[in-house]
């Protein structure tokens, strides 16, 4: 028993203390970025298409999964800019967030397995850069997405949608829209559109929200 | 004449409750409350903990015999979920012992019997909080679906049990909705078998199975292996070792197919009858996952380690005090880390189930 004592802590001990450095992933191999990559937003992409560019980081999938990402880029008047989120490789599948300004107004339409919801921004009307953070819980049954302002209020109760805590809870809608909705099965994330309109990009993070 | 009808319909009401209160202590229904609640402190600036006493859950439980075949369990739960107490409907079925000899049937609402975690409440867990991988399957408090389920203990001199199960599937752990028909319905198993060391000491070795096709037709499918071994003296458990493999098998309808395996390791060491030590070691890996520029498979882990003293002033309270500390490592890098300090009560009133070894 006491040489069990003495294997276990030092089992332990070793485990605290190998998460206590940064290494540099020079010698994984799996670092190595093609040489087409282009940094848009602070991070390196490759081209998934047309206008399409696949972003760094890819999500933990096929649990309970729940990742953040901040997106701010412009969006001017008869502009629009589509998000894949949990999503293929050629940004075909998954979460789309795609966002338009119409007369000044921003409006978000989210859709995911056929199903879709559309919503005003209305914190970004007549704003030149539309700066969110979102939280995409895919969850084991279906998916729980919540967009908020960056800048602004980071509620995650139900009825935020209404009471200014966040600009969208897709639980505010689940048995309205969201109904049956399923999961996203995809590994990626990007976006299609201008690029030069991008201004900062983050993610895969872990979620902020506890929902 | 009114005050002696008066009179008569108090005697009725008095004598009302008296029967029912009679009914009530004699008829073997056991009543129970679990009531658990903690609070978590981050020590490190990315610690998701919420630094505050939450009241994780409450446990209203209601068991008794139906009649002379059938038994009834009910129990309902109440959950801090945001600042906001959420009741739910945690288990409602009717089991028997004798329709089938050997055999334990139950139909309703109830936890899964798959893995060691999975067979018994989150009050009752020897840790506070899940392994990451446990997590990431199961959700935070194990498998809950209505169905039916058929244990059966083999008629050989070693102790052997298989538990076979379907539910209906339309939902699968963490859900805000009502979820959707599966194609294949949630299916489980799992074989175990008993080694009696001694009256008091004893291994329990189970291989479980888990299987279901949800709407959008991504074929799940999990195995693991789960190993509970404790050494008792008198009313002291001297050493317990608990621990649980598994490997995780998702095919979507596009032909992609995702594997994790996850693990945990538990050593409690008793120090007294009130007092026990205890180590957890956990490991997470996500077998395909995939770096998004180049589409080589990522080189990740995550791991988690704890070390917890709990004090048991009985077998209806205890309070565990835990140092954790979780992080993850993604192509050589070090990506998140959680370390976190708990203190966590748990009291019962009333009586309580007996639990599984």
């Amino acid at each position: 028993m006491k040489h069990l004592y003495t294997v276990t802590f030092l089992l332990f001990f070793s485990v605290f203390c190998s998460s206590c450095d940064e290494l540099t992933g020079g010698d994984t191999g799996a670092s190595l970025i093609d040489k087409t990559s282009d940094l848009i937003g602070g991070l390196d992409s490759v081209s998934a298409g047309e206008r399409k560019y696949l972003l760094n980081g890819s999500v933990s999938n096929g649990g309970n999964s729940g990742h953040y990402f901040r997106l701010k880029f412009k969006l001017p008047e008869e502009e629009s800019l589509s998000f894949y989120f949990f999503s293929s490789r050629s940004l075909d599948s998954g979460m789309k967030y795609f966002f338009e300004r119409v007369n000044g107004s921003v409006f978000l339409t989210i859709s995911l397995n056929g199903l879709e919801d559309r919503t005003e921004l209305v914190e970004f009307k007549e704003v030149d850069t539309v700066d969110v953070a979102i939280d995409i819980h895919n969850d084991h049954t279906d998916a729980h997405m919540l967009v908020w302002d960056y800048n602004g209020a980071r509620g995650d109760y139900e009825e935020c949608s209404f009471d200014g805590g966040c600009l969208y809870n897709t639980e505010d809608f689940a048995f309205d829209v969201w109904i049956g909705v399923g999961r996203a099965n995809g590994l990626f994330w990007g976006f299609e559109g201008d690029k030069s309109l991008i201004e900062l990009l983050e993610g895969p993070k872990d979620a902020i929200s506890n929902v | 004449m009114l005050s002696q009808m008066f009179k008569f319909n108090f005697f009725l009401l008095i004598l009302f409750f008296s029967l029912n209160s009679y009914a009530l202590k004699y008829s073997d229904v056991e009543v129970s409350a679990a009531g658990d609640f903690l609070y978590e402190h981050g020590i490190n600036k990315d610690s998701s903990a919420t630094d505050k006493l939450i009241m994780r859950g409450v446990e209203l439980s209601i068991y008794a015999p139906v009649d002379d075949r059938f038994n009834g369990v009910l129990t309902a739960a109440a959950h801090d979920e945001n600042g906001e107490t959420v009741v739910e409907l945690h288990e409602l079925y009717m089991s028997s012992f004798s329709l089938i000899p050997r055999s334990n049937i139950r139909v309703g609402q109830y936890f899964l019997s798959v893995g060691r975690l999975g067979r018994s409440h989150q009050h009752d867990w020897v840790f506070t909080r899940a392994p990451k991988f446990y997590r990431s399957f199961f959700g935070d408090e194990g498998l809950i679906d209505s169905g039916a389920e058929y244990s059966y203990m083999l008629p050989t001199d070693n102790i052997y049990n298989l538990i076979v199960g379907v539910t209906s599937g339309y939902k699968y752990g963490h859900s805000h909705t009502e979820g959707s028909k599966p194609k294949v319905p949630t299916h489980y198993a799992r074989f175990s078998r008993f080694f009696e060391f001694s009256s008091t000491s004893g291994l329990d070795i189970g291989l479980s199975y888990l299987g279901r096709t949800d709407s959008q037709e991504n074929d799940l499918k999990l195995a693991g292996i789960d190993l509970t071994a404790k050494w008792r003296k008198g009313r002291m458990t001297e050493y317990l070792l608990q621990s649980e493999l598994w490997y995780k098998n998702e095919l979507d309808i596009s032909n992609e197919l995702k594997e994790q395996v996850g693990m945990y390791v538990f050593n409690e060491f008793g120090l007294s009858v009130q007092n026990s030590f205890g180590l957890r070691l956990d490991a997470f890996k996500d077998l395909s996952k995939r770096n998004a520029l180049t589409n080589r498979i990522s080189n990740n882990i995550s791991y988690g380690t704890l070390v917890q003293h709990t004090f048991t002033s009985s077998e209806f309270l205890k309070v565990r005090s835990t140092i954790a500390h979780e992080f993850d490592r993604e192509e050589g890098l070090t990506t998140s880390k959680d370390t976190r300090a708990t203190v966590q009560m748990i009291f019962i009133l009333g009586s309580h189930p007996a639990h599984d070894f």
